[in-house]
């Protein structure tokens, strides 16, 4: 293998053998250390965190796949067609605008975050101009 | 200058006595196994008994010594071998075995067309008190590698040291001579360098009545063997008949 | 859904359907006391030496080579698939590119397991590379089967990494996807590896010429069973991944891969099992009337030892070569999926069986004039240490297709 080992001498087919080799045993470092290099890269450049993003997303079941403004209660629903991506919304201000309510749940009933609630089921909710509308939750309603 | 030591052996005068057998086993420290059966013990030497399969007055029987035959051309255990555990002396033309190197794989086994090679199936023991009379000359083989017959290597270097003690560069022919071939009774094998035309073997390996094993392989080996019965050769050249087992190895020690 | 307190349903994929946990390991122990077994009689060899098999010095090869050459011929389907999907561009193929790199993996990483139990001095393995001989098939054989389990591990550690778990490591997650953007370079090394050991594995009987019954000519230093092997292994791979999907199916209840895909798996096999049989019949030909007689043996001897005779060479040509390749490529047979299963274990049956002649037999059959036709029948260890093999290959698929999205075909899965 090496010339220094006794009674070796380079012979056509040593040279042949041994280039295959290395040349085998080169591409697969250089596979690997291509692939760890990549990976270094990209977690310095960040590209590693919109990749882990879209990954942890596609791994949501597709009743979560919401918008976040959906979530937020501005809207009831919608599709989109950035793919949920909201770093790179051009409709961002459109939504933002929009009063977002969100809905709680307290003692088995749901409530909206826009009002304020009494012990006796009813609520009251202040509008811009200093009115307020009054009214009953979900379990006065009921019949 | 390089020798090539060879045997002719005379199977006329072989008895079957199987002391080659006995003497090679002393010299070459091969174990005392008891659990061996025939086909896993280790003999570098094995003889044979043949035949030429007739029954009644026109059977003829005669012992056949095998052992490796020390191939020249294209040699078939040496060009297996995957670490260069054994190789071709370029100054004997010995084919020599490293043990040491030997990984066990068993391919030269099966390339060999003697069947000369033997494996270590176990680990080598001797009954107790039997150690002792060891030949320390030669190293014991450890369990898992392939041995065969070595032309008694260890005598060969001890010719070497008494001939450079005495200042000589070339051995003395009667100094080296292997175990198998000291110990036979009626001088049935003949050892000597082929490559000297004056060498007693070489001639006698030269004659009409010598013949090869297997010489149709072109490994060229240095094993002859020499008889004066017509049916000794034809067997010899001849192909396996098919037919239930008309040979045994006589198995001592 | 798992009754058990005990649930691993987190290693799952999500929306993966897979069997509760208790049946799960109900179905893995008798396949771990086989392993166990195995292991016993592995350690047994190991520790007494090869006095433990029956082998002897004239039957110096036993059924561990002989299943070692089966089961890597029967893995060729790994590096062909991936040669096929990724060189060749045959992306209908893909669903069956996981399960083959496991196979592969299990069938190379078992083989190697066997040989090192195999060789008298197993720490002596290094050596193959510290003093290689370059004439020898055998260094051919060791240096590419090594670098090949390296380019296997690799290629199935991006499926190691597509666990449920596995993914939410973030430097797992983006390291799988680059290895993955590289696995075609892995492919084509594959690829060149697999060729050549396959065909040294063919080399190591067709050089010996104290075997006339191995021994062949052939072009420079390869034999012609190079070049046989290579065929038959590739032949023999695909079918061999069909059989394993087609009992993933069956056990699992479920269909995993487009019925396209046995066809098409079906087909190739079928093709390069014609081409085989042409090549092997006209390799035969050239031995029987060329090689053998001028090597001094009358070849028609070599079959006059019963039951090893003519019946063999028939059953491995025209049995279980052309019979099942019709049966693979004949269109209404080969629509069929239990024709298209009985041609896939045909052809398997047919690589073995010629593993088998050129391993086993070509020790059989005596050289020397006054030798005779020898027997060998392995002892319990030998079967038992190849039975834990099986049992691995067994529990590593189970675990992979439990754990694993061997057989998911959209992207983010």
């Amino acid at each position: 293998m090496f010339p220094g080992i006794d009674g070796f001498h380079w012979a056509f087919g040593h040279i042949l053998f041994l280039s295959l080799f290395f040349a085998v045993v080169v591409t697969i470092l250089a596979t690997v250390l291509s692939a760890l290099w990549h990976t270094a890269r990209d977690f310095r450049t960040h590209r590693a965190i919109a990749f882990c993003w879209k990954s942890d997303f596609s791994e949501l079941p597709v009743s979560d796949r919401r918008c976040r403004h959906e979530l937020a209660g501005r809207v009831m629903s919608r599709t989109c067609d950035n793919a949920f991506d909201c770093r790179h919304c051009g409709k961002y201000s459109q939504f933002a605008v929009l009063p977002a309510v969100g809905t709680v749940r307290s003692q088995g009933l749901d409530c909206s975050t826009d009002r304020y609630y009494h012990r006796g089921h009813t609520w009251v909710k202040p509008a811009r101009d200093g009115t307020v509308t009054v009214g009953l939750d979900e379990l006065a309603t009921r019949r | 200058m390089s020798a090539r030591y060879g045997m002719v052996i005379d199977l006329d005068r072989c008895t079957g006595c199987g002391s080659c057998m006995v003497a090679c086993a002393a010299e070459n420290n091969v174990p005392a196994l008891p659990q061996a059966t025939p086909r896993t013990g280790l003999t570098p030497v094995v003889v044979r008994r043949v035949s030429n399969k007739m029954e009644g007055s026109a059977r003829r029987e005669t012992f056949i010594p095998i052992m490796c035959a020390h191939c020249e051309h294209d040699t078939p255990c040496v060009k297996v071998c995957p670490q260069q555990a054994v190789e071709v002396d370029k100054e004997t033309g010995i084919v020599m075995q490293m043990p040491q190197r030997c990984l066990g794989c068993r391919y030269c086994m099966t390339a060999c067309p003697y069947h000369a090679r033997y494996f270590n199936w176990w680990d080598p023991s001797w009954p107790s008190g039997m150690e002792k009379s060891l030949n320390p000359g030669v190293a014991v083989r450890m369990r898992g590698v392939v041995e065969k017959c070595n032309m008694c290597h260890a005598r060969l270097h001890a010719a070497k040291e008494k001939a450079a003690g005495a200042g000589k560069r070339e051995i003395d022919p009667a100094d080296y001579v292997p175990a198998c071939v000291e110990a036979c009774p009626t001088g049935a094998i003949r050892f000597g360098n082929l490559a000297d035309a004056n060498d007693p073997a070489s001639k006698e390996a030269r004659t009409p009545e010598a013949f090869r094993l297997l010489a149709r392989l072109g490994t060229e080996p240095k094993l002859y063997y020499k008889s004066k019965e017509a049916w000794v050769r034809a067997l010899a050249e001849s192909n396996p008949a098919h037919s239930s087992g008309q040979s045994s190895e006589v198995q001592h020690g | 859904m798992a009754s058990s307190v005990l649930t691993d349903s987190r290693w799952i994929a999500r929306g993966a359907e897979r069997t509760s946990l208790s049946r799960f390991l109900l179905w893995l122990s008798p396949w771990t006391v086989l392993l166990a077994i195995g292991i016993y009689a592995a350690g047994l060899c190991l520790l007494y030496g090869l006095n433990q098999t029956n082998m002897d010095n004239r039957f110096a090869f036993g059924l561990w080579i002989f299943l070692d050459l089966g089961i890597i011929a029967l893995g060729a389907g790994a590096f062909f698939t991936g040669f096929l999907v990724y060189i060749l561009k045959r992306v209908e193929l893909k669903p069956i590119l996981n399960t083959a790199v496991v196979v592969g993996f299990i069938c190379y990483s078992g083989a190697v397991a066997i040989l090192m139990i195999d060789v008298g001095q197993p720490l002596r393995a290094w050596f193959t590379f510290w003093h290689p001989n370059t004439h020898s098939m055998l260094t051919e054989v060791t240096f590419c089967i090594s670098c090949y389990l390296l380019v296997l591990s690799l290629e199935y550690i991006p499926i190691l990494l597509r666990n449920r778990q596995m993914r939410k490591l973030p430097s797992f997650l983006v390291f799988e996807r680059q290895l993955h953007k590289l696995v075609p370079v892995l492919a084509a090394v594959g690829t060149l590896l697999s060729f050549f050991h396959q065909g040294s594995l063919g080399g190591l009987y067709g050089v010996l010429r104290g075997r006339p019954f191995a021994f062949r000519a052939g072009i420079l230093i390869w034999p012609s069973t190079f070049f046989l092997f290579i065929l038959s292994a590739i032949a023999s791979g695909p079918s061999f991944l069909m059989l394993i999907t087609a009992t993933v199916e069956k056990v699992s209840g479920r269909r995993l891969v487009p019925p396209e895909v046995f066809r098409r798996l079906g087909f190739i096999s079928g093709v390069l099992l014609a081409i085989y049989v042409a090549a092997k019949s006209i390799d035969t030909l050239i031995w029987l009337n060329i090689t053998s007689p001028a090597e001094g043996f009358a070849p028609w001897q070599f079959y006059s030892y019963k039951p090893f005779g003519t019946p063999i060479l028939f059953a491995e040509i025209v049995l279980l070569g052309l019979v099942p390749a019709f049966l693979l490529t004949f269109r209404k047979t080969a629509s069929r999926r239990g024709w298209l299963l009985t041609g896939a274990t045909m052809a398997c049956a047919g690589i073995l069986l010629n593993r088998f002649v050129l391993t086993v037999q070509t020790l059989a059959l005596p050289t020397l004039p006054f030798d005779d036709f020898l027997e060998y029948t392995p002892s319990w260890q030998e079967v038992a240490s190849f039975g834990g093999v099986i049992a691995y290959g067994v529990i590593l698929y189970s675990l992979s297709f439990r754990y694993l999205p061997l057989f998911a075909t959209s992207k983010g899965d």
